[in-house]
């Protein structure tokens, strides 16, 4: 994960499951890393993996000059808002992780995320996939974890087209989807038959995410306007009522 | 776009406007619309089935927006009914958009599975008003109270002279008898404890306390047994009760305080010890059994074989059942001008309850209603009914009573069975939410509103016990009944789950009624033991029950509301009643009102969020209009002053363990 204190964000590629006698690996291919070092404001600053050579014609040419173009895109801010919001995140992601020294139990009394509901709600399925692939945890221990260390401070709920997440981080874009099927079977059980209503609470819809719901269930708890609660997160508040702060 | 042809991309929400129009049950030859959406834009084209007992219509189906519909009216006679939705989607197989488990949304599938339910009632069905804003009491004569006469003791010796057997108890804290007692081996019902009709008079004032507004009594025609079921004289009241003086004079008395009487009909048969079969020649008069062809009662009885074989109910040799197709009965039951209906009726009864319904055709229940609303519209006709009346099958035919032609209402077992069901937590609150939804769309309104809603009977164990011993009585043996006991422990989760189970009954649609002796925590396994005479439990919940009878008579939306109900978590049930342009369902003028109802059944706090704009199967659209348009804001608990605030039609609830609140909404 790391090279020197820095946070390796992979970027795009491919992702399959592969389950061995081991349980469930994760074998990527094809993407792209970038490290991820704090400059002296503090803010995240990209720089490639490995170091382009003029000339080099070995068969990873391609990918560390493609490296260092993101790098370098990534610092310049010449790229998609979501790009970037994914790097800042997977980037804090790490950090939390590394924080811990990778002992995730430790995670929540070292750290509590704030999360808005916006891109930054991308460190979610980050640190879930931290968390089950990098730290072999269970999916309820991380998904625990994860509650018990972040509070959603809603103020928006952005929607996002999941392809495009899936471009940046395929294996992210998968635990958004298993997020939404778990959530989908607390709907069917609370709301049977009645499908819109199911829709009505659910993360994914056309194949779009909602990062304000997919926040309302990953974090512990949700603090927000009575007019969320009444709106996008209506059906998430009456049926998981518990993780919404009552309003004072 | 085309999306998978999938359930959850074909939509029809029976409780839903937008699909059904309207939703429940409709009058007959009225205007219904059928719908159902298409997300996958798949479906070519879709016809409508619609289907009876032995007929099936379908019909062509028209697309707009997405949305396949069509218009048609209900048939001209009343019927349960079934539809459902054959899909053609161009390039495939043919399909079926039919009903789901819970019989509101559609499942999808290759072939033509459950129906939705649509009920045709009679357009002119009317149900009394005053009969489903009422409060009802069962009372079992001989076990609820003693005068200070010598009444009963009199009627012991009167039932002596002619030669049966009678047990008098002296002490009224005696357990009932229950072990064989007679020549076959099994045991009658011969033991008496003396309640009498002056006893009821006497205890009116502590019925009206409990906001009681009519009195269903269990037979008190003259009879051999006990219960009384196996009539010996339809005119007289039986001499261990009183007279027909002292039940005009209970009329008259409970007319007084506001409260009405209805009497047991039992019709379906009679006693063998009785003036008309007079089996043991105990009446001076020939009878069928010992006056033969020469009786005039030969011919209401079926004989077989005469005079030892003759059909009887459930083939109890002591109950000849009649032929209801006998003029010379349905003169004398009903239709004559001194019938016995119209006699008790004229004597001060409010109308009947009928035992084993089911057991009688649907043309003779027709003349008993006939008959009871010839003496008064106000007169009620309540079948004994245990399964849905609506689909009800007995004796191969499916069953029209519940339709307008003949019951105003029936007794509401199947209630009873869901609460139990929920309060012993064999079912979650969602299940009976939509066991209560089921009801509202399923059964004719003026039915609906007048559903007798019980938790006991003298046919079942009593509600204390189903809730304290969590088991079911009919497993057991009459010994092992007899000899069951309920511990403290029991007792007291039982009381705080009657409770709960009283404050729902009281604030769905139907009229509550309580088994004698259930509000003072009785306990009884099935008959005999839940006949016992009255008296108070360990626990008793007198006061609780006078709480709601109050609440529930003082805001006519607790009566005769719009009701919805939701269940925001397991162990949670909320059930929402209102009123808004003040007038009830009907039309007849009643009080504005919004109530929300919430019962926590856990032994741990329950934090829930109701939503009552989205959440609200069962409201039509109009309804939810009136609703939202007053906004309520607050609540405040009527039985424990609790607040709560109302924000956008979302409820939060904190609810403690056990705990039950009608809050008014403002």
């Amino acid at each position: 994960m790391t090279k020197k204190d820095a946070i390796t964000v992979y970027f795009g590629g491919d992702a399959k499951e592969l389950w061995t006698g081991d349980g469930l690996h994760i074998v990527y291919s094809g993407r792209l890393a970038a490290l991820a070092r704090r400059d002296g404001s503090g803010q995240w600053r990209a720089e490639a993996h490995f170091p382009a050579c003029s000339g080099n014609v070995k068969p990873d040419y391609n990918a560390a000059s493609k490296e260092q173009a993101l790098a370098a895109r990534l610092n310049t801010r010449d790229c998609p808002d979501l790009t970037l919001a994914y790097f800042q995140t997977a980037a804090n992601a790490g950090e939390a992780l590394l924080s811990s020294k990778m002992d995730a139990g430790a995670l929540p009394c070292l750290s509590t995320l704030n999360v808005r509901g916006g891109l930054d709600a991308l460190i979610l399925p980050e640190l879930l996939r931290l968390l089950l692939d990098e730290c072999r945890l269970s999916w309820g221990d991380s998904v625990d974890i994860i509650s018990n260390c972040t509070i959603y401070m809603a103020k928006e709920c952005l929607c996002v087209p999941l392809p495009a997440i899936a471009a940046l981080t395929p294996r992210g874009a998968r635990l958004i989807e298993a997020v939404d099927e778990k959530l989908r079977g607390v709907l069917r059980d609370a709301f049977p038959g009645d499908w819109r209503r199911m829709e009505s609470g659910a993360i994914l819809s056309e194949n779009t995410v909602d990062l304000g719901r997919l926040s309302a269930v990953m974090c512990g708890s949700v603090i927000c306007a009575k007019e969320l609660k009444a709106g996008n997160l209506r059906t998430l508040y009456t049926v998981m009522p518990g993780k919404f702060e009552e309003d004072s | 776009m085309t999306n998978p042809i999938l359930s959850a991309n074909l939509i029809h929400d029976a409780a839903c406007e937008e699909y059904r129009r309207p939703i429940g049950a409709v009058k007959a030859k009225s205007r219904l619309t059928l719908a159902f959406r298409d997300l996958s834009g798949c479906i070519a084209s879709a016809r409508l089935f619609l289907w009876g007992g032995d007929w099936e219509r379908s019909y062509d189906m028209a697309l707009s927006d997405g949305l396949f519909s069509v218009c048609l009216d209900a048939p001209a006679e009343p019927e349960a009914l079934w539809y459902g939705f054959s899909l053609n989607p161009g390039d495939g197989e043919p399909l079926w958009l039919c009903a789901d488990g819970s019989g509101r949304f559609g499942s999808l599938s290759g072939f033509r599975g459950e129906g939705f339910r649509l009920t045709v009632y009679a357009a002119d069905f009317e149900t009394p008003d005053w009969f489903g804003k009422t409060v009802m009491y069962q009372i079992f004569p001989d076990r609820f109270a003693r005068d200070g006469s010598e009444t009963a003791r009199r009627g012991a010796e009167y039932h002596r002279a002619l030669g049966r057997k009678v047990k008098y108890h002296e002490d009224w804290s005696e357990p009932v008898d229950w072990l064989p007692n007679s020549r076959d081996g099994f045991y009658f019902p011969l033991d008496f404890y003396g309640g009498t009709l002056k006893g009821i008079e006497d205890r009116l004032p502590y019925l009206e306390s409990l906001g009681v507004g009519v009195i269903y009594l269990n037979p008190i025609c003259e009879a051999a047994s006990n219960h009384r079921y196996d009539t010996a004289d339809y005119l007289n009241t039986d001499p261990i009760l009183g007279t027909n003086a002292d039940f005009i004079r209970l009329c008259e008395s409970a007319r007084r305080r506001g409260i009405r009487i209805i009497l047991d009909g039992v019709f379906s048969h009679t006693g063998a010890d009785s003036v008309y079969f007079n089996r043991f020649g105990r009446y001076p008069a020939p009878g069928a059994y010992n006056g033969g062809e020469a009786s005039a009662f030969y011919r209401w009885y079926d004989f077989r074989a005469f005079p030892e074989d003759y059909r009887c109910w459930w083939n109890f040799k002591n109950l000849p059942e009649v032929n209801e197709e006998e003029p010379a009965w349905r003169d004398f039951i009903i239709t004559g001008e001194n019938s016995v209906i119209k006699t008790w009726l004229r004597r001060g009864a409010s109308g009947f309850r009928l035992d084993v319904a089911d057991e009688l055709p649907d043309p003779v229940l027709a003349l008993i209603r006939d008959a009871a609303k010839s003496v008064s519209r106000d007169n009620v006709v309540l079948g004994e009914v245990w399964e849905d009346p609506v689909i009800k099958i007995s004796y191969g035919r499916r069953r029209r009573y519940a339709l307008g032609s003949a019951l105003d209402s029936v007794m509401n077992y199947p209630l009873r069975a869901a609460l139990i069901d929920f309060f012993t937590f064999r079912q979650d609150a969602r299940a009976l939410a939509a066991f209560l939804l089921d009801q509202r769309l399923n059964l004719p309104p003026p039915l609906y509103r007048s559903l007798m809603n019980l938790l006991s009977s003298h046919d079942t164990e009593r509600i204390r016990t189903a809730l304290a011993a969590r088991l079911d009585a009919r497993t057991l043996t009459r010994e092992q009944q007899a000899g069951f006991i309920v511990t403290d422990k029991q007792d007291e989760r039982g009381a705080a789950m009657q409770k709960l189970c009283a404050a729902v009954q009281y604030t769905v649609p139907g009229v509550p009624c309580i088994y004698y002796g259930d509000e003072t925590g009785m306990q009884g396994m099935l008959d005999p033991f839940c006949r016992g005479p009255f008296q108070e439990g360990k626990r008793p919940l007198t006061e609780w029950y006078a709480l709601l009878g109050r609440i529930r008579n003082e805001n006519d939306a607790l009566s005769a509301g719009a009701a919805a109900f939701y269940a925001p978590g397991p162990d949670v049930l909320c059930i929402l009643r209102f009123i808004r342009g003040e007038q009830d369902l009907f039309g007849t003028p009643a009080s504005d009102g919004a109530f929300l109802i919430a019962v926590n059944r856990s032994e741990s706090p329950r934090l829930a969020v109701a939503d009552l704009w989205l959440d609200n199967a069962g409201l039509t659209g109009a309804e939810l209009a009136a609703f939202k348009a007053k906004d309520p804001a607050r609540g405040v608990c009527l039985l424990t002053g609790e607040e709560i605030r109302i924000d956008s039609g979302l409820v939060r609830l904190s609810l403690q363990p056990g705990a039950a609140h009608i809050f008014r909404l403002t």
